[in-house]
């Protein structure tokens, strides 16, 4: 395999909370993955999966209790230096993370990242402009304290100011938890738009199917600290019974389509998002499997 | 009819302190609804529509700036009545987080009928019964930090079941959760609702929860722009878009598919209604 082209590589990568014999947790047991760079990886799984034990790993705010973690090539454990470099490497971006806006304004919460960076001041303008464009923050709401913007304005404030730091992995946790429609629908389109503009490898924790389904390339399945499944989009939602099993459903539609393979329909059952349905149907039609 | 609601908002307006001097910020304006003892109602709106205000009227956390409103004809701008009212509404907000506050779950449970000086057997009983009444007796001796968000959330349930509360209103009190903890906490109150007919105010930006409803009113800028059965609501596709929510995905599908199948009917809400209808296209084709 070609190093040169994985961002993100775990090796039998274990974590454990609460080490005593008697009572302990295996929140990770034993992740061993690859991330392409460029990958849009969907991490799900349950409450409790390890998801976000994982993604905090990856830029060094957890220390494995054993395993290792490469990004770009080097163990992040390797020494002091490399630690720091990969928290500037993985942008990772909580739950939340509205909650951890604290300056007086949006403006200067996005400068926050690039000047622990170290970045003259020209720079790090240019990054807090760009950062903003991004997330569709304009000048008006720069001026202003993050703590007067909305709850959408806010989280996409807060993914800016990750974003400022030009990680080559940008790490977000369910993103759109929380928020109404329409300010969910913005921060989708964001992702979709920041990927295509950066080409960066992103990392996405979502408990929305629908989501995955529309963004990711990939899927990645924890299940009690294990990676349960490993593939497509396709791969992945193409076994209902299994993610039916650890918690987990398929897209919606990919369900009505299952239900009606069942019914006797002759339809795949790989039909993931609106526009499969449609697609799928309208061969069905041709086929003269219906009368309109 | 009037005299079984349980919650009547007659002519509400609230409006928030702005950052200027006698700025204000209008959140809800007159309002009137009334929800009957027994409803189920799903209440959806944008961020900023005026539904979390709403939640917070309906058990005096705020007062109205004009206009009434009557929990079981109480007035609840009324100091005096407000430990009645309260005792009849209670609210389970967004952040599971933020509303345990005991070191086990069933002090917790009784920290409200405690402090309405409920004697010993029956504080029990109480705990007890409310603890079994959302699953979560066999966890009566955990601790909080050691449950999921959707347990959490039905410890919240409990903590007002067991005060005998009439009214259960949730605030986007499955928002934080995962889609496991969300079905979780819908049962929870759908069974409560069916089972000992309590009251459900349940707020929601999850179109397919709100699609369970007995009832959904839907806000807009303060005000109540739908009002009626799940079906109906759910039909109004473009008062729905302006009140800038999405339609339940079995709709958007069929919505989708019309273009392809005329025929496809109108009147779909649930995936078992698009299954039917999508087999019933295809069904015709056989027959013919």
């Amino acid at each position: 395999m070609n190093t040169q082209n994985i961002a993100i590589s775990c090796r039998d990568l274990r974590h454990r909370y609460n080490n005593t014999a008697k009572n302990r947790t295996d929140a990770l047991d034993g992740i061993t993955l690859d991330v392409q760079k460029g990958e849009l990886l969907a991490i799900i799984g349950h409450t409790g999966s390890g998801k976000s034990t994982f993604v905090q790993h990856l830029n060094a705010l957890l220390k494995p209790t054993d395993g290792t973690v490469f990004v770009d090539g080097k163990n992040i454990w390797e020494n002091k230096a490399a630690v720091r470099q990969a928290r500037f490497l993985v942008g990772l971006c909580f739950q939340y993370p509205e909650y951890q806006l604290f300056e007086e304004t949006v403006a200067k919460d996005i400068a926050f990242g690039p000047k622990n960076m170290k970045l003259d001041g020209e720079e790090i303008q240019r990054r807090v402009r760009f950062a903003a464009d991004c997330v569709g923050l304009g000048a008006d709401l720069l001026a202003k304290s993050p703590f007067d913007l909305s709850g959408g304005e806010k989280r996409r404030a807060a993914i800016a100011g990750v974003i400022a730091m030009r990680p080559q992995v940008l790490v977000l946790d369910e993103p759109t938890a929380g928020l109404d429609p329409r300010g969910k629908e913005l921060i989708l389109r964001m992702i979709d738009r920041y990927r295509l503009e950066t080409g960066s490898t992103i990392l996405l924790i979502s408990h929305h199917m629908e989501d995955v389904a529309r963004l990711a390339d990939s899927v990645l399945v924890l299940h009690k600290g294990k990676i349960a499944m490993r593939g497509t989009v396709a791969q992945v939602f193409s076994q209902p019974e299994a993610l039916a099993a650890m918690g987990l459903a398929v897209p919606n539609v990919t369900q009505i389509f299952c239900d009606l393979n069942k019914r006797g329909l002759p339809v795949s059952t790989s039909i993931f998002t609106i526009e499969d349905a449609a697609a799928e149907l309208l061969r069905l039609k041709k086929q003269g499997g219906a009368t309109a | 009819m009037d005299n079984k609601a349980i919650i009547a908002f007659q002519n509400v307006y609230y409006a928030y302190q702005g950052d200027e001097e006698g700025e204000t910020i209008p959140a809800v304006e007159n309002l009137s609804f009334s929800i009957v003892r027994g409803e189920f109602v799903a209440l959806l709106g944008h961020n900023g529509s005026g539904k979390s205000t709403v939640a917070k009227l309906c058990n005096g956390l705020l007062t109205p700036t004009g206009g009434t409103v009557l929990v079981d004809g109480l007035n609840a701008a009324d100091e005096n009545n407000l430990f009645d009212v309260r005792k009849r509404v209670g609210i389970v907000f967004q952040n599971p987080d933020n509303q345990i506050i005991a070191a086990l779950i069933e002090d917790d449970v009784a920290f409200g009928p405690e402090n309405l000086c409920i004697p010993h057997p029956e504080l029990r009983e109480r705990v007890d019964g409310a603890l079994k009444a959302v699953d979560m007796y066999e966890y009566r001796l955990a601790e909080p930090h050691k449950l999921s968000g959707g347990q959490k959330q039905r410890v919240a349930i409990a903590g007002i079941l067991a005060m005998e509360n009439d009214v259960i209103v949730l605030d986007e009190s499955t928002a934080m959760l995962d889609p496991r903890g969300r079905r979780e906490v819908l049962e929870a109150v759908r069974k409560l609702n069916r089972e000992r007919g309590i009251t459900v105010l349940f707020i929601t930006h999850f179109m397919e929860e709100a699609a369970q409803a007995d009832r959904v009113m839907v806000m807009d800028d303060g005000e109540l722009a739908l009002d009626g059965t799940p079906r109906f609501v759910f039909a109004q596709r473009d008062i729905l878009r302006r009140a800038g929510l999405e339609l339940p995905l079995p709709l958007q599908l069929a919505d989708a598919l019309r273009g392809i199948f005329p025929q496809m009917p109108q009147d779909i809400l649930t995936n078992e209604d698009c299954t039917a209808a999508i087999a019933a296209l295809f069904a015709q084709g056989e027959t013919q």
